[in-house]
């Protein structure tokens, strides 16, 4: 059976002058370079969306360009970069960034781990339940803060009437400086705990029964079956789970600016919220700018030590 | 010969009756044009701006896209627009007391005068500044020297809302001073179940923030103080921590504190209009609009039973906070005619005494005046025109900087309500009155940035504070 080759010209085609035509050489460079022809699109789209961006975002950091009031920028080199240092509310905020951080993660992943291990357990209604549980996670973020606002009412708020009930006094949750970021936090390991559970429950469910059965015949303790041989096996998903989170939770914005603003007295103010208030509310864009840059490094840097850590567990 | 002259008068009278000088402004004439405008979500829009924009469309022909949110997205929204000289926001809503003055020094805003004085675009009986309350007037200029770069319509004050049944029922004297307000608060704050927790509050005010500014700045010029002063040499610094201004922040922190819920700390106006509304409170220290909430039957528990005075005059005299809004054409609009045309459209006589008649308090005398107009009760009525021509535009400390400086002095309310201690308030004062005045040397420099020019401001005088108690017939009570 003849072959036909692959570069075959159609039948009736006159190749000799096929082959001197512009069409014919943009089809043959085309042919050769398909790889780099199937990437211009991804190429264009994070040229556009993330190189143009950034580097906007590097050359406005270096400017004392304000919205309004100076829409002419003037180089400033660093002092964008250094300014922030001797503010007490940027020190203030990348704290509030980080306690935030890791105490609602924290919250997140002991809560999320304990109600993952119910729902692999069998129980009638277990679907319902798991859904109900879910629901939070499908929430809009303000139209759930507005609901916490009504909670954390000092006056008539459902969280101090049940310490009253009990003999309490109650709290100003978001309007005391003291306990701002706690209730933050609060609203945090509700909203996204449902997350961290669907991460665990799907981890739960694709270990293999082989190690425990065999720890329950050795005569484990629920604990140390738990400590030894479920955990363990299950860090590779708490790893992603984390990583995941903890990104989240730095980027948190939505329900602090709806709930506290950062108040009082800036005690609940994130990094991003810092920002944010210096872009759109001062219209220091360039210092803004600056912040931001900061802001990412930040990202990378919890990202970095997270990945890093994942490495290592992957490695037992 | 007579009958000649008399036919070349006559001539003379027609041609002059002809001349564009006197003619009717065409309001046809950018028929087909669309005008985008940016606005503030507020009670006026459904009650007046909505229903004047189709009719505007219907005699003018000009359609005006309306892109409404929330005031403090949409002046981010203008801000951005105005920066980028977008040419597609033509008319921009605006508080000259929040930022006017920096829109001004930027240059972003149209003056308005050259089309005020055109025959072809403005009406001939306009009558503007003429028909316009003092207090209104005192609003639209910020800067030494600004050009008319806005028409300042709404009249909006901050007022004392009170149970005029409970003044009634328990017999006390309606406050025209500081000293009495404060025993009114104690007074009708009511514990009548005796577990501790009064049922209705005596005094109900902000106490969120930034926000406070707005209705704090009454209690802080009423006791002398400002927000800031000029030294001899002209510089302009902070003035919150003088000795008035400490006793203002110590004033209104005492009666959030004492007097008023838990929750007025992190309340904003709405979730105070709507425990006022609910019946928790006696007074309710807000913007004039909130009583068509408290009026409402199907929304209020007290219906009937509210009505408004002026803020008590203090130690250092009674300045009626109105903090206006106005209207004005981006610099940038590629219609700016047509947008001054909507301007004058919606600022005429009869088109003002509508919003008058739908509860919008409107800065044409006229409008308050016409002998159609009934407000809605008799001392709302006396106590918001008062402030509409007596009061200035204090809402917010006026600086190019003015979020860091509303952020600052809210920073200090704070501490007024939460601690309460002179020397908290002082050392608070003093950190931030330091603050905003190096943010004033730093954003400010080489700009006489005055702040609202009161050059129409008038005195208050005792006998227009007690005016409203006289309407409704409350100024025998507690005597």
């Amino acid at each position: 059976m003849a072959v036909t080759p692959q570069n075959a010209l159609a039948p009736g085609l006159d190749e000799r002058r096929a082959r001197g035509s512009l069409g014919w050489r943009v089809l043959e460079w085309l042919d050769l370079q398909m790889p780099i022809v199937f990437n211009i699109p991804t190429v264009v789209f994070l040229f556009g969306l993330v190189a143009v961006p950034v580097s906007l975002v590097l050359a406005t950091s270096f400017t004392d360009w304000q919205l309004i009031t100076k829409p002419d920028p003037d180089f400033v080199g660093f002092d964008n970069y250094v300014k922030p240092w001797s503010d007490d509310r940027w020190i203030g905020a990348i704290w509030h960034t980080f306690a935030y951080a890791v105490a609602s993660v924290g919250g997140q992943f002991v809560l999320g781990l304990a109600t993952a291990m119910l729902f692999n357990r069998s129980f009638a209604g277990k679907a319902f339940y798991r859904s109900v549980w879910m629901m939070p996670m499908v929430a809009m973020s303000v139209a759930i803060s507005l609901v916490w606002i009504l909670f954390f009412d000092n006056a008539f708020g459902i969280l101090n009437h049940g310490l009253e009930g009990l003999g309490l006094d109650g709290i100003e949750w978001i309007t005391s400086p003291q306990w701002a970021l706690v209730s933050l936090i609060i609203v945090g390991i509700w909203h996204h705990t449902p997350f961290m559970t669907l991460i665990l429950l799907a981890g739960l469910q694709s270990l293999p029964q082989d190690p425990f059965e065999a720890a329950r015949i050795d005569g484990a303790s629920r604990w140390q079956m738990l400590v030894h041989i479920t955990l363990p096996l299950l860090k590779t998903h708490i790893m992603v789970a984390l990583i995941l989170r903890s990104i989240f939770g730095v980027k948190e914005f939505d329900t602090i600016l709806a709930i506290t603003e950062g108040g009082p007295r800036y005690a609940s103010e994130t990094m991003n919220l810092n920002i944010y208030f210096n872009a759109f509310e001062y219209q220091y864009m360039g210092e803004a700018a600056a912040k931001g840059v900061f802001f990412f490094l930040f990202i990378l840097c919890v990202q970095s030590i997270l990945v890093k850590l994942r490495k290592r567990t992957w490695s037992y | 010969m007579h009958v000649l002259r008399i036919l070349a008068a006559a001539g003379a009278v027609a041609l002059f009756a002809a001349s564009p000088a006197r003619a009717e402004v065409d309001w046809r004439q950018f028929e087909g044009t669309t005008l985008n405008a940016a606005y503030f979500t507020a009670n006026y829009i459904d009650a007046w701006f909505r229903p004047m924009a189709k009719r505007f469309e219907s005699e003018t022909g000009i359609k005006v896209q309306m892109q409404v949110l929330q005031a403090g997205q949409i002046r981010k929204k203008q801000d951005i627009m105005l920066a980028g000289k977008d040419s597609q926001l033509d008319i921009v809503m605006l508080q000259m007391d929040n930022r006017g003055g920096k829109l001004t020094a930027a240059g972003h805003l149209e003056d308005l005068q050259p089309y005020l004085d055109d025959p072809a675009l403005t009406p001939a009986g306009y009558d503007y500044p003429g028909d316009w309350l003092g207090g209104c007037l005192n609003t639209a200029r910020v800067i030494t020297g600004q050009p008319l770069n806005n028409i300042v319509w709404s009249a909006q004050a901050q007022l004392l809302h009170i149970r005029r049944d409970l003044f009634e029922k328990h017999d006390v004297k309606v406050p025209t001073t500081m000293a009495e307000l404060e025993d009114a608060a104690r007074k009708l704050t009511l514990d009548e179940d005796g577990d501790g927790k009064p049922e209705v509050y005596g005094f109900l005010s902000r106490g969120h923030g930034r926000l406070t500014t707005a209705s704090f700045a009454t209690y802080l010029f009423n006791h002398g103080g400002s927000w800031f002063t000029r030294l001899p040499d002209g510089t302009k610094v902070s003035n919150l921590d003088s000795k008035e201004s400490i006793d203002a922040f110590e004033f209104y922190g005492r009666l959030i504190r004492d007097y008023a819920p838990k929750s007025a700390l992190s309340n904003k106006p709405p979730q105070n209009a709507a425990l006022y509304a609910a019946g928790r409170a006696a007074m309710l220290s807000a913007l004039n609009y909130w009583h068509g909430l408290a009026d409402n039957p199907k929304k209020s528990r007290i219906a009937g039973k509210s009505t408004t005075i002026l803020v008590p005059a203090g130690p250092g005299g009674s300045y009626p906070n109105v903090p206006t809004t106005s209207l004005a054409i981006s610099k940038y609009s590629e219609k700016k005619e047509a947008a001054w045309l909507y301007i004058a459209w919606m600022t005429r006589k009869g088109i003002m005494l509508e919003g008058q008649k739908a509860a919008v308090p409107m800065c044409r005398r006229s409008s308050w005046e016409d002998p159609s107009y009934e407000a809605p009760t008799p001392a709302w009525g006396e106590s918001a025109k008062i402030a509409a021509d007596y009061g200035i535009a204090i809402a917010k400390p006026q600086a190019i900087a003015i979020g860091q400086m509303r952020d600052a002095a809210g920073e200090i309310i704070n501490v007024a309500i939460r601690d309460g201690s002179r020397e908290a308030i002082e050392a608070e004062a003093k950190k931030q009155a330091a603050f905003m005045t190096q943010l004033v040397a730093e954003t400010e420099a080489g700009m006489d940035f005055a702040g609202v020019i009161p050059e129409f401001a008038k005195k208050l005088d005792g006998d227009a504070q007690a005016a409203p108690i006289r309407a409704e017939g409350l100024d025998k009570l507690g005597m």
